[in-house]
């Protein structure tokens, strides 16, 4: 049976992150020092080891889930620990800075940490609510077979298109072609439709939920008195429908996935910011020691 | 079983073999499948293979259908040859190599980019809707590298480029500053390398002598010498940018390290008593008295515990404090005065300790020195008996000689006799002078010995000499500071009586010693932990840096901060000229 990350091995990476949490509050509220608490103390230096060193390591989960040939320990338990440790570091971060915070380099720092963990948490959320909606999005069919039956609706849509005549057989060329799932990153998580359609007389209009291009069709259908060509401008739009139904689920899929990973792109450039505000940190407290 | 597992490459090149052992081979989306199917419309775990004689077994477990040869199923067995559709994955079991009892090819589904011909054309993930990690992660590290390491690292290389970005808006070291200086170090501005002078290296004392060049040490290091103390920097101690700052520590542990055991820590050179907290060790205090040595020498400083048995002052003087302070007064030469504390003991300016007490001061108004009681007007100047002798021979030969108003049966001459030589004759006059000596010795053997004088001193009458009798009064001296070891502010204490301290009252002697014992004060004070009582740590009443004992830390010239002073007053003196000519 599968295991979540969260639950490997009996959430042993839980454990191991709370009892260093622990660890940790217990010995600054036992710690008494003259000075009120910062990172200089002895606790604060050991604090700030153990987080600088945390903070490599877990951004070292990206190197090694690419790497599929190690041995060292399965990317699900790396995983795991990478969440529980994460978590704890915002406890170890925090004491190490002995809630001293200001408009600094320090701070900075420790912002963007935050940062990149406040997305991680994100990304937790959005991989348990996700994929349960995708699946119920698109029936458990995959993206290709969707498209597949969309190619299959197209077949049919551009024959019956030529029976409704050639306005019509024109109208559905041009909306077929211009039919636009996704976009820039933005429309893609916001699901939005970005199809147009070139309709005589009117231009090049959006077409979104193709419902330029139905209105179309049953207005050609209303002026129709041939019957064949009727049933096949009534065909067309019922289509028309199915089509941009199915489109309408990709569409959704497309921003399921897109909001599945949305968080990555937060996550992983702001750990990297985060290391290199963490190096400057190192760097200039020991340089202005 | 031992399975091979051929994955196809689906972007052409080779595919990849691996072993599976076990009694089966699970499949799923989960990282934890044996075999994983990155396909995001698969469930966590799918299906499983499990042999069968020599048959592969396929279960559909989760959700879903697989598809064996198109044909929909939820478990069906494998021959080889057959494939099975797992969403856009496809398994098909081949021929077995040797050493293997199964062997299947594993084609991945085509990862979400590669939809077919008509999926191909749209922008469906977000890398091609324009976001991107690495580039971002890289211009991020350059930017935050740049911003904050380089450009204010600057000014460790030159003081043009330090200048600089601390002029501009530019990103400087002040980025680096931990917490915001003590507002006594604030004339610094952000001049960070004024005292971070050499970098990966701590700040060094010579850049606080530069300023706090009397800064003396806490012990002689001339009679023993402590590593810690040489050894420890000024900033160990007093450290910076805190919040909130505390540049002055009250912590006493680190007193009471040394002082907790101060035998080990000295080698028996000292003396001192051990304490470790005002409330819980602490030994009865000490005061410094003054010892008379009986001849010239200078007087001697004799620490005496307040609870030592034979805790007496030896100020020669005589004063009863009770008389002093009698409720119902006390007779003075105008009538009877009622006297308090204050009268005579007032601190100084400061309000920290009690102004020396002077005759002239507080005595004079009511110990008139006359001596004379049909001359009650007429007083003696303070002084030592040998000039007070002549004073009394001139006053009494003076009042033989004129002799109007003296006593019946002393010679009266008229210096005015009418016929007469207006000079007095010799015999007479030598008369008149012993006359006047005998007075003069009789009023000083009254002053000294019984009244005016000895109401206050100690006088001693000395062996009589060819040149008559002789009165030695010995010198009196009133500690000033009768806890020098210590500080102590009258002014916090100004609520108090005199008396809730001193036990003026109750005192019948001048050998008394009434300062208060370590129980009056812990009455108040607690010791550093105190919940309930006022906390009192050792800096509270004593100094870490002892006047007595010697510069710390030697200046080093050449300091930098010392510069960086100097351009501060620089600064400060035209500031101030320019606020003069402003008034002006």
């Amino acid at each position: 049976m599968f295991e979540s990350f969260l639950t490997y091995r009996s959430g042993r990476w839980f454990w191991w992150a709370s009892a260093l949490s622990l660890l940790s509050i217990g010995l600054y509220a036992w710690h008494d020092l003259p000075d009120p608490p910062n990172g200089g103390t002895w606790l604060g230096y050991t604090l700030g080891t153990i987080g600088a060193v945390l903070i490599v390591w877990l951004i070292w989960l990206g190197r090694r889930k690419r790497d599929y040939g190690s041995n060292a320990g399965t990317v699900q338990g790396w995983t795991s620990a990478h969440v529980y440790l994460g978590t704890a570091l915002i406890i170890i971060a925090t004491l190490h800075t002995g809630f001293q915070f200001g408009w600094n380099l320090h701070t900075l720092a420790y912002t963007l940490m935050m940062i990149v963990i406040l997305s991680g948490f994100f990304g937790i959320w959005a991989y348990a609510r996700y994929p349960s909606m995708m699946t119920e999005n698109t029936g458990g069919k995959s993206r290709p077979e969707l498209y597949t039956e969309v190619a299959e609706l197209d077949r049919q849509l551009q024959r019956l298109a030529e029976k409704g005549g050639p306005e019509v057989a024109t109208a559905v060329a041009s909306a077929l072609e211009r039919t636009v799932v996704g976009g820039s990153w933005l429309a893609q998580l916001r699901g939005e439709d970005l199809s147009e359609v070139q309709l005589p007389g009117k231009g090049r209009v959006s077409n979104a939920g193709m419902n330029a291009i139905v209105d179309f069709v049953i207005e050609h259908l209303g002026a129709s008195r041939d019957g064949a060509q009727g049933e096949a401008l009534r065909e067309l739009s019922t289509l028309l429908g199915n089509r941009a139904r199915l489109l309408a689920r990709v569409r959704r899929d497309v921003q399921l996935v897109g909001l599945l990973r949305a968080w990555l792109f937060v996550h992983v450039p702001v750990a990297f910011a985060c290391l290199a505000a963490l190096t400057a940190h190192i760097v200039s407290v020991f340089i202005y020691w | 079983m031992r399975l091979l597992i051929r994955t196809l490459n689906p972007a052409g090149g080779e595919p990849q073999e691996r072993a599976h052992y076990g009694e089966m081979l699970t499949l799923g989306r989960a990282t934890d499948q044996g075999l994983q199917l990155p396909d995001r419309h698969l469930p966590l775990s799918f299906c499983e293979l499990t042999p069968d004689g020599g048959q592969l077994d396929l279960r559909v477990i989760g959700e879903g259908a697989a598809f064996v040869n198109g044909r929909r199923t939820r478990g069906s067995k494998l021959a080889i040859g057959d494939s099975v559709d797992l969403g856009a994955s496809r398994l098909t079991r081949v021929e077995a190599p040797a050493d293997f009892d199964f062997a299947i090819e594993f084609r991945p589904a085509p990862d979400s980019g590669e939809e077919g011909a008509f999926g191909a054309q749209f922008k469906q993930t977000l890398e091609l809707g324009g976001l991107a990690r690495r580039g971002p992660s890289w211009a991020f590290v350059g930017v935050i590298l740049a911003l904050f390491l380089i450009l204010p690292g600057t000014a460790l290389i030159s003081e043009d480029a330090a200048e600089f970005t601390r002029a501009t808006p530019l990103p400087d070291d002040s980025l680096w500053s931990s917490g915001p200086l003590h507002t006594s170090h604030r004339f610094m501005g952000n001049d960070c390398t004024a005292c971070h002078v050499d970098a990966f290296a701590m700040v060094r004392d010579q850049e606080c002598v530069a300023c706090h060049a009397s800064m003396t040490h806490h012990v002689d290091p001339a009679v023993h010498q402590v590593a810690e103390l040489e050894e420890t920097r000024c900033a160990s101690c007093h450290k910076e940018h805190n919040e909130p700052s505390v540049l002055v520590q009250g912590d006493q542990r680190e007193c009471a390290s040394c002082h907790g055991n101060l035998e080990a820590h000295t080698d028996g050179a000292l003396t001192l008593a051990n304490a470790t907290d005002f409330a819980e060790n602490h030994p009865e205090f000490k005061v410094s008295l003054l010892r008379d040595s009986e001849g010239m020498a200078p007087w001697t400083v004799e620490r005496v515990a307040l609870d030592a048995p034979a805790l007496t002052e030896t100020s020669n003087l005589l004063f009863p404090h009770d008389v002093h302070l009698a409720a119902e007064g006390i007779e003075g030469p105008r009538g009877d005065v009622t006297l308090q504390c204050a009268d005579c003991h007032r601190t100084d300016p400061s309000g920290a300790y009690m102004e020396p007490i002077s005759m002239e001061q507080h005595c004079a108004d009511c110990h008139l020195l006359t001596f004379d009681p049909g001359m009650p007007t007429r007083e003696l100047p303070h002084g030592e008996p040998a000039v007070l002798l002549p004073i009394l021979e001139e006053f009494y030969a003076k009042q033989t000689l004129v002799g109007a108003s003296l006593e019946a049966g002393r010679p009266a001459y008229d210096a005015r006799r009418p016929g007469g030589d207006t000079r007095m004759e010799a015999a007479l006059r030598q008369e008149a002078l012993v006359f006047a000596r005998q007075q003069a010795l009789a009023t000083a053997e009254d002053i000294f010995e019984r009244t005016t004088c000895a109401t206050c001193h100690d006088v001693e009458r000395l062996p009589d000499s060819a040149e008559g009798p002789a009165w030695h009064v010995r010198p009196v001296k009133l500690a000033k500071v009768w806890m020098p070891k210590s500080f102590f502010d009258h002014g916090p204490h100004e609520n108090e009586t005199c008396t809730s301290c001193h036990d003026a009252e109750q005192s019948e002697s001048a050998a008394d010693v009434l300062m208060p014992a370590i129980d009056s004060c812990r009455a108040c004070h607690g010791g550093g932990e105190e919940q309930v009582l006022l906390a009192s740590t050792c800096i509270d009443c004593h100094e870490f840096h002892l006047p007595q004992h010697g510069l710390m830390r030697p200046e080093v010239p050449g300091s930098v901060l010392k510069s960086a002073r100097t351009d501060f007053d620089r600064q400060r003196a035209a500031h101030r000229q320019a606020e003069r000519e402003r008034g002006r």
